[in-house]
């Protein structure tokens, strides 16, 4: 046999060993793969600092300083073979087109809480402001997008980068997640082109925690819609739009219409006794952004539409009883219904939006009795599966009415 | 590379580990520095640790050497010190965040195999490795342990059970099988038993029959997309 020596402890080993059994020494080169990144569960442990810690600081401070130097901005432009592209990165809402980049997400979330937000690359032709996300991707080679801290706080996660289809306009999708801290991070986009050449890109992620505030109806008068109609409209405004706003309901049939505008609102039924809280007329939520509304353990019942969603709400746990819609969501709403029973009503559940649902088109645990439509889908953007799991339909007339595109999972549904 | 003579002047072989009838894992011990390692005498392809010789990874054992003669292979591996996944469930289940953590870090290593262009093919608990707070996939392509029932018998490739519908079939396994056995891996962490018997609850669940779907092209389209419905 053929032998070699060692290079660390000169013993003559195999001349095609890749170890060296007598000192232990891999003679390979190894590579440590790029993880998927993962979002943290669990608190990090305490920073020990070390020569090797100060160097990655190093390296961290250069390519930041890199960054900031050359300007890499969230818009880019790449030429080839005579035709000129305009690149931008932006955080789409719906199918619009959108011309301008967004050099800054800025996010408040609600501390110890997680978050995502989306980022979109989109590519246009300069000449003709045409969309030229196909032709465009032929010429992409590798992309990848990377977190970058900036100054203090926490580096946030960059999940799976790819096209979606709940972004149809956009080359690549990717979503940001954080945890409910406060930090800043360049997000910065690398395209590998098939020409060897390399374009980045590059937004400002700024993150901060939002302070949250109680109402309760055993501290305040709380037992007609009126007196709730009036908290509503004070807490839009006065209350400062980021901060997260919960009102604890008592055991009262609220009658009356409800809106919720200028500030989104956290309606909490109660949960102490047996008497539930019920609202008796529509409940429509036309809140700004940045937080959304949660309702949870609600009663609805009535004539008319239990809740008409406009912007998106989280729905809980929540009952629709006897209603024309249970929930209408419309405009640029994605109505989030989970663990719900919608009991009588002429259509349970009615999606009418252009708002994506990419990534989460998941209602489920909701159940559907006796209804003439428990489920009407009319405009569900993007092609997403549309999911209802652990639900159970019994009863309707007709059980899921989908005039989309989009297929329905059945797996785990119980029809009766 | 032979396990006589070369091998036993520096390790000392400290007991047989599993036996099976492809082959043999013993554990060594270094004579002079005590580290412990994992001797695989089998017989097979050695591709697969092959192409694990250049990889560093803490969801995988790392290979330090793979030699090979005709059909017969050694493998020279490390012994990672944690406790088996399946004698854990043997006293308890995992809670959704452990699982999820878990899954994880199986994602992970999954995701450097399939980048090698490997399928694991036999991912299930007796294959997995709990060392501190992370799981270790180990095992790839090797016949499992001595038979202690029908039902745990690894049958062409894969085990009865976790094994994805298209690998009892002439169609080509590809790596959605790999997350096919991930949705029941889950499932067995969360209630101790396959989907079919038993289908774990909560928000975990979904994520189960995604993963195991009959037609493989309805499942996560890749491991990323798995870990990502993890998160």
């Amino acid at each position: 046999m053929n032998e070699k020596m060692c290079p660390k402890c000169g013993k003559m080993i195999p001349e095609n060993a890749n170890f060296c059994p007598y000192c232990e020494t891999s003679l390979v080169e190894r590579e440590t793969p790029e993880e998927l990144k993962k979002m943290p569960l669990r608190k990090k442990k305490a920073l020990f600092i070390t020569a090797a810690a100060v160097v990655l600081l190093a390296a961290a401070l250069f390519i930041i300083l890199r960054i900031v130097l050359k300007r890499v901005d969230a818009e880019a432009t790449f030429r080839y073979e005579g035709k000129e592209y305009h690149l931008l990165l932006r955080q789409s809402v719906n199918y619009l087109e959108v011309k301008e980049p967004q050099p800054l997400i800025e996010k408040k979330v609600v501390a110890d809480r997680f978050g995502a937000v989306p980022s979109q690359l989109y590519v246009f032709d300069a000449e003709t402001g045409k969309n030229a996300r196909e032709e465009f991707t032929e010429l992409i080679q590798d992309v990848s997008v990377k977190a970058v801290l900036i100054g203090s706080g926490e580096l946030s996660e960059v999940g799976v980068t790819e096209y979606s289809p709940g972004f149809p306009e956009a080359v690549y999708e990717t979503d940001i997640f954080f945890g409910g801290t406060v930090r800043e991070n360049r997000i910065v986009w690398t395209l590998t082109m098939k020409n060897g050449k390399k374009v980045e890109l590059a937004q400002l992620l700024k993150i901060s925690v939002i302070p949250v505030k109680n109402y309760d109806y055993r501290e305040i008068s709380l037992t007609t819609a009126e007196e709730l109609q009036r908290l509503i409209d004070e807490i839009g405004k006065n209350e400062d739009p980021d901060t997260l706003v919960n009102v604890n309901l008592g055991p009262y049939t609220y009658k009356g219409n409800l809106n919720i505008e200028n500030h989104a609102v956290n309606l909490k039924g109660c949960v102490d006794g047996e008497e539930k809280t019920v609202i008796e007329g529509t409940l429509t939520v036309n809140s700004i952004a940045p937080l959304a509304c949660e309702l949870t353990d609600i009663v609805f019942r009535g004539s008319g539409i239990g809740i008409q969603d406009n912007v998106g709400v989280f729905t809980t746990n929540c009952e629709f009883n006897g209603l024309d819609i249970g929930i209408n969501v419309g405009g640029q709403g994605y109505g989030m219904p989970t663990s719900c029973t919608f009991r009588d009503c002429r259509v349970g559940f009615l999606f009418n939006s252009t708002m994506s649902t990419s990534k989460r088109p998941y209602f489920d645990e909701n159940v559907f009795v006796n209804c003439k439509t428990a489920v009407l889908f009319q405009n569900v953007p993007g092609d997403d599966d549309l999911w209802f799991y652990g639900g159970s339909f019994e009863g309707n007339g007709t059980d899921i009415d989908n005039r989309t595109q989009h297929l329905i999972e059945y797996d785990g549904v119980e029809f009766k | 590379m032979s396990d006589s003579g070369y091998f036993s002047d520096i390790y000392k072989t400290v007991r047989v580990l599993r036996e099976t009838e492809k082959g043999r894992v013993f554990l060594l011990r270094h004579k002079d520095s005590g580290k412990e390692y994992l001797l695989r005498k089998f017989t097979g392809d050695p591709e697969v640790y092959r192409r694990l010789l250049g990889i560093k990874s803490p969801y995988l054992p790392q290979i330090y050497e793979v030699a090979a003669e005709e059909n017969r292979v050694l493998v020279l591996e490390e012994y990672v010190h944690g406790d088996l996944m399946a004698d854990m469930l043997e006293g308890c289940l995992f809670s959704e965040k452990e699982t999820r953590m878990l899954a994880v870090d199986l994602c992970q290593a999954l995701h450097i195999l399939h980048g090698l262009g490997i399928v694991h093919r036999d991912i299930k608990p007796e294959n997995v490795l709990i060392r501190g707070s992370h799981a270790v996939l180990t095992d790839f392509d090797v016949s499992r342990i001595s038979k202690e029932n029908q039902n745990r018998d690894t049958v062409a490739m894969g085990t009865v059970g976790f094994a994805a519908p298209e690998q009892f079939s002439i169609s080509q396994t590809d790596f959605r099988s790999d997350i096919y056995s991930m949705g029941i891996l889950i499932n067995t962490m969360l209630t101790g038993d396959h989907p079919a018997n038993q289908l774990a609850r909560g928000p975990l669940r979904r994520i189960v029959m995604k993963c195991t779907m009959i037609a493989p092209e309805k499942r996560y389209k890749t491991i990323g997309k798995l870990l990502e419905a993890l998160l």
